[in-house]
């Protein structure tokens, strides 16, 4: 039974396939609690306390309500595109894991064009917003919705230009071997200085933007648009949204873990006793760290200042980075 | 000018405002109240709470419905009917606030020639019914238990949240009590 299971390609798949969109699934739930404890801390509060050990229990508590919550479908609505909204946000981002290399051996599908897909896949995720913001039949909502694609539009070309200079450096689309290219400590990996700094920096600003977080939450901006796209929606759609936002932080953070952190790669050779899959986990989580440090720290920035900043200064930096990565590929 | 331009383009302020945020996230230091579960505030003497009717040494009503409280209340919370009891004094049979419209003035405690009627410190009275705000004298009496305490007036005090078939209270334990500033 064992070797049917082991051998039979299909079924293992299938297997890492569900523990895959489980952990997908689940990850919502400790990722809401820790980030509204850093919340709290930050502000110099406790943030979440009633509901178990230091509100431990919190994301089930609001999982919960928001489970038994009407599930409210407004009247001018275009009832179908409604209701597929909040999964075609989210389905896209838990394809992104498909590609995403969490240690040597550890992968669903080792595509050669794993780069690619990701970004591809991840651009997908536009549709569910637009949709949702357009079938509401509400103007707030379509304003947010508008939104979201302009900046989602701008911010995925400065990423593409910063995802080029990685694969220049390792000669290959295949997120295996950008994360092989790393091996061998620290000092190899992308986002040093003489690697890939500048990128790693337009990566993790368009990263902001792409997955609609503070500095670049605009397209929900509860301050003007009451919510952005997901104004209309209620109950458990709307944690669908809630969940889309985690999973595409969290897609974010992989990626970049794989582009430039090094994967699975320890900062020392030394310390490769290690298992690889536990340096993803740390890294993931210090880079979600910074998400959700920023979100606490900063304003929101301004419509048009964030179409400035990406089309006047990240592209231009991002082509830039292409051409002197070429250089000095050339000259080495 | 120059300083400026290099502090804008290697996002200084931006990294100052996140190093002060990192300070405050690992630092311990909590400035809010964990209101109902362990702690509660204890309001300044000026504050102006619940209402509540004082007796005497007697434990006789002080009160001696002169209605001066019901006349220069804006609200038109007061409503006094008063009576003789034996020995002769003149003492309020009916004395009812309606809460809902009371506006907190203090107006009526100044007006009281005989400090019968005060502001207490307490300030959870919510109720499920409209009838909970209405306070007969038999409810403002027992108010009396939120008299103030110029002991601990502004201060915290460690407190435990109790969920009976009376409702929802928090109920101090007296275990620590400190000055919130
Ligand atoms: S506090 Fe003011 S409004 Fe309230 S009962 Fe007294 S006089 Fe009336
Ligand atoms: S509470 Fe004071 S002012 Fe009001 S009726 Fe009684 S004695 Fe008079």
């Amino acid at each position: 039974m064992i070797e049917f299971v082991l051998g039979n390609a299909l079924i293992m798949i299938l297997i890492k396939s569900f523990i895959a969109v489980g952990i997908v699934f689940s990850l919502p739930l400790p990722f809401t609690w820790i980030e509204r404890k850093i919340a709290g801390h930050i502000q110099v509060r406790p943030g979440p306390m009633r509901v178990g050990f230091h509100g431990v229990l919190q994301p089930f508590a609001d999982g919960l309500k928001l489970f038994l919550k009407e599930d409210i479908i407004p009247d001018g609505a275009d009832k179908f595109l409604f209701r597929v909204a909040p999964y075609l946000t989210l389905i896209p981002y838990i394809a992104i894991f498909v590609a995403i290399p969490v240690a040597g051996n550890a992968y669903l599908s080792d595509m050669n064009v794993g780069v690619l897909y990701v970004l591809a896949i991840g651009g997908l995720s536009i549709y569910g917003i637009i949709l949702g913001g357009w079938a509401s039949n509400s103007k707030y909502a379509l304003l947010g919705g508008l939104r979201a694609a302009a900046q989602m539009i701008s911010y995925e070309v400065a990423m593409g230009f910063a995802v080029i200079g990685v694969i220049m450096m390792a000669q290959s689309l295949n997120m295996r071997e950008i994360v092989e290219a790393q091996g061998g400590g620290i000092l190899s990996w992308n986002i040093m200085p003489h690697k890939q700094l500048i990128g790693f920096y337009i990566f993790l600003v368009a990263g902001f933007a792409e997955s609609n977080r503070i500095p670049f939450d605009i397209p929900e901006g509860e301050g003007e648009l009451g919510g952005g796209f997901h104004t209309e929606y209620s109950g458990m759609r709307f944690s669908l949204f809630a969940m889309a936002e985690y999973a595409a932080m969290f897609s974010i953070c992989a990626i970049g873990t794989v582009l430039y952190l090094g994967g699975w790669h320890a900062p020392h050779p030394a310390l490769d006793v290690i298992p690889g899959f536990i340096w993803f986990i740390i890294k993931v989580v210090c880079f979600v760290y910074i998400f959700m440090w920023v979100r606490f720290s900063w304003p929101r920035y301004r419509y048009d200042q964030l179409m400035a900043l990406g089309w006047k200064f990240l592209i231009p930096l991002g082509v830039a980075n292409v051409l002197v990565t070429g250089l000095f590929i050339m000259l080495w | 000018m120059i300083k400026q331009f290099f502090k804008t383009v290697f996002l200084v302020d931006l990294l100052q405002g996140m190093a002060l945020t990192f300070r405050y996230n690992w630092t311990k230091k909590i400035i809010t109240l964990q209101y109902p579960d362990k702690e509660k505030w204890v309001p300044y003497e000026r504050f102006r709470g619940l209402h509540y009717q004082a007796v005497d040494e007697e434990g006789e009503l002080k009160c001696v419905a002169c209605e001066l409280c019901a006349r220069i209340c804006p609200a038109g919370v007061i409503t006094i009917e008063g009576y003789e009891d034996e020995k002769g004094n003149r003492r309020p049979s009916v004395y009812t606030m309606d809460l809902h419209r009371c506006a907190y003035c203090g107006l009526c405690v100044e007006a009281c020639p005989e400090d019968a009627i005060n502001h207490g410190a307490g300030y959870e009275f919510a109720g499920f019914k409209r009838e909970d705000a209405v306070m007969t004298l038999d409810k403002l009496l027992k108010n009396k238990a939120n008299e103030k305490d110029p002991e601990k007036m502004g201060t915290v005090v460690s407190a435990r949240f109790v969920r009976d078939k009376d409702g929802i209270k928090v109920i101090e334990d007296g275990k620590k009590r400190y000055r919130w500033w």
